[in-house]
């Protein structure tokens, strides 16, 4: 097979079988997040909690991973959610994912669960299951560092987990380079139940193409159009945080406020933390993911005060987001240190900050004492604080245990009143900004099957303010660009969930794709990158095809397994009920009713019952997708009839 | 009479301007042998040091043959960040 390795392995970790397997088995599939999301749903039982060792965890590239397309260095992570208990994919950068390719295989399936701690090592078609009981406690920067000394090969790339997906906290994810995530869904406490503490790959070979002449031509064309954007020149410029950071550029962007209780910063806060200032005080240099033409990120250096000497890569917008405004603190160093923390430990962002935000604002509303908190005096903008709670979740230490288990399972344990608090969806904590003024946005993150996050549909184009013409031209929806608009924003957000899904199953990362800018790879752009380097001809509206069909299969996961319906499907009471207090957008919040329209509308575009939420038969007939009725007969969840 | 100097041109990478990608590396694999990968099959070796930042660049003047066929070298057209540049050194 043309720009695949050509080998899937399973590798049962409790009776240390493998099982090598053609990647020919999943052609229809092509790769990534269709494969993992396809596997996960045949291949775990209804029965199977998350964390135990029925539970799979698929690492899955893509057949443009690893090639010179544009960011083509991304893999992705499905397995059964930990919050949610229905379907999770995350998707990581770095260099795994290519290295992973050029060791020979496209996709790697755990299964089971080690008696011991291991980490695997994969070099050249050869798969060694190793013990990780001395790395067993490690942070993943000392794994990765360990691991590569044992090895004796600075050159392997490693992914592994930190203490808190040692100790299956909720929020834990896996690491990838060091400050690269596979953040959602708990991913890291999935591979902590299985007793696999890393995965190190090395890999010499080269990846073939069917037609590479022609594929260069078409590359060389999408690269030279990318490169001469206006939003490139951004990005090279200010980098991810810069733009849409701190209010963005030109500091007018939503952010996510204690708690995301508002949208709008103190200015002088905001003002501490603009890029300009990290720029000047503590970056090193310009980073990039494999191939990617962007270079969004930065290296940061410490060089005095009580953090002299840290260094990493850091500060993503959310990231920023989730350590600085929804806690309320706007101190440059402990924000940094609570990067490195979270990565050291393996803790997605997003959930992490809904926990401690949580407890911070339940705290001040009187609805918690220090009787709960463990003695803990809970201030806002506190960034001792918010490193104490980082390690008492990771190692589920007193008042970290009960955070450790996410936001929702924390206020539904402590009830009082603190539950209309937390910032959740399907089960899943969120930390975003701008979902009371940007509705589309809202509803993209608000439907998505893994329980928030912004990288299933949620669309860009109306922090983009795109024009009636353009949302038109390229997504039939001339509201497109308008983010106070309800109207068109379900069929903008459901053609968004397949077109995403495309990124994720070739293997590219969204922020090169329509997703950030129009003039970046389009469904047409990825079939003739596809058909030129498999030789197997792809149409742009094939692809989309395809990203409805994995939308399906990981919708009927989750009516399966954590029986969401459309009530599900509903913003939490602070995004409803609390609105936006000054700026462009003040006075925003999400109309009941007018979400209630967007809904039936985005329903309608999926071909889904608006009544229930559910798939209808006739959707899954269209789509091919027989297994799933099946499946979901025999589960005694029927699609609906029309 | 002085003799007339002799030049030949050839690339040198700007370690302070490189993010680490790799593109450069792949153009150059595929170059030599119409395959993508990091292997020797490249002139240029990127290594990213992630305890400090730091890249370190190896490139084998002696292999490069500066892409005769293109305009510019492949890796120059693929480096995003213009780290890339022709330089002039005597024959």
């Amino acid at each position: 097979m043309f720009s695949y390795s050509g080998k899937v392995a399973w590798i049962n970790l409790s009776d240390k079988k493998i099982f090598i397997e053609p990647t020919q088995n999943y052609k229809n599939l092509i790769g990534g997040r269709a494969v993992g999301s396809y596997l996960v749903f045949k291949e775990v039982p209804e029965t199977a909690h998350p964390l135990s060792p029925g539970n799979i965890l698929s690492f899955n590239t893509g057949p443009l991973t690893g090639t010179l397309a544009p960011s083509a260095g991304r893999i992705n992570i499905s397995t059964k959610n930990v919050a949610t208990k229905g379907i999770s994919f995350a998707n990581a950068g770095g260099y795994f994912g290519p290295e992973l390719k050029y060791a020979g295989f496209d996709h790697l399936i755990i299964q089971g669960k080690a008696e011991k701690p291991v980490y695997l090592f994969i070099h050249d078609l050869h798969i060694e299951i190793k013990s990780a009981e001395h790395l067993w406690g490690k942070d993943t920067w000392e794994t990765e560092e360990l691991i590569k000394k044992e090895l004796k090969d600075e050159k392997v790339r490693v992914a592994s987990i930190g203490q808190a997906g040692e100790n299956l906290v909720s929020m834990s994810c896996i690491m990838f380079d060091q400050s690269r995530a596979a953040g959602w869904g708990g991913c890291g406490a999935v591979m902590g139940s299985k007793n696999l503490k890393a995965i190190a790959v090395r890999g010499t070979k080269s990846l073939k193409l069917c037609r590479p002449e022609e594929f260069m031509d078409i590359n060389r064309k999408i690269w030279q159009r990318l490169l001469s954007t206006n939003t490139v020149r951004l990005f090279h410029k200010y980098g991810n945080f810069g733009t849409s950071g701190a209010g963005g550029i030109f500091g007018n962007l939503p952010q996510s406020v204690r708690n995301m209780e508002d949208e709008v910063w103190d200015a002088n806060k905001t003002m501490q933390v603009r890029e300009i200032i990290f720029k000047e005080k503590y970056e090193k240099r310009k980073l990039a993911d494999f191939t990617c033409p962007l270079a969004c990120s930065r290296y940061y250096h410490i060089k005095e005060g009580k953090f002299s000497g840290h260094m990493l890569e850091a500060l993503k917008t959310n990231v920023y987001r989730a350590f600085g405004p929804n806690i309320d603190l706007d101190n440059r160093e402990y924000i940094l240190i609570a990067n490195e923390m979270a990565d050291r430990y393996g803790m997605n962002c997003d959930s992490l900050s809904s926990a401690v935000a949580w407890a911070i604002d339940v705290y001040q509303r009187g609805l918690i004492d220090k009787e709960i908190t463990d003695g803990l005096v809970l201030p806002w903008g506190n960034g001792v604080l918010q490193l104490k709670l980082f390690n008492m979740i990771a190692f589920r230490s007193g008042f970290g245990d009960l955070l450790a288990d996410g936001v929702y399972q924390a206020a539904r344990k402590v009830g009082r009143g603190t539950e209309k608090y937390a910032m959740q969806v399907k089960g899943h904590g969120i930390c975003e900004q701008g979902m009371r003024s940007h509705k589309g946005w809202a509803l993209g993150i608000i439907t998505s099957p893994i329980g928030g996050g912004h990288l299933a549909g949620a669309p860009n184009t109306e922090q983009k303010r795109l024009s009636a013409e353009i949302g038109e031209r390229y997504f039939k929806v001339p509201t497109a660009g308008e983010p106070t608009t309800y109207v068109g924003k379900g069929k903008l957000v459901s053609w968004f969930d397949k077109y995403k899904a495309i990124s994720d199953i070739v293997g590219v990362c969204v922020f090169t794709t329509y997703w950030i800018d129009t003039s970046f790879l389009g469904p047409d752009d990825f079939a003739n990158l596809l058909t030129s380097a498999t030789g197997e001809q792809v149409q742009g509206k094939e692809l989309l095809d395809l990203g409805e069909k994995i939308c399906n299969i990981e919708k009927a996961f989750n009516t399966i397994h954590a029986g969401f319906t459309r009530k599900d499907d509903f913003p939490p009471y602070k995004l409803t009920d609390i609105p936006i207090s000054s700026g462009e957008f003040a006075g925003e919040k999400l109309s009941k009713v007018e979400w209630e329209e967007m809904l039936d509308e985005y329903y309608i575009s999926h071909h889904w019952d608006t009544k229930t939420g559910l798939q209808t038969r006739e959707c899954l007939v269209d789509l091919e997708l027989d297994y799933v009725q099946d499946k979901l007969k025999r589960a005694d969840k029927l699609p609906i009839k029309k | 009479m002085k003799a007339k100097t002799e030049y030949k041109y050839t690339i040198k990478i700007i370690p302070e301007q490189c993010s680490g990608c790799q593109a450069c590396v792949l153009a150059c694999s595929y170059h030599f042998s119409q395959k993508f990968g990091l292997t020797n099959n490249s002139s240029i070796q990127i290594f990213r040091n992630n305890k400090n930042g730091e890249i370190s660049i190896t490139y084998k003047r002696t292999s490069c043959d500066m892409c005769p066929e293109e305009e510019i070298p492949l890796c120059m057209q693929f480096c995003p960040l213009d780290a890339i540049r022709f330089t002039r050194t005597k024959k």
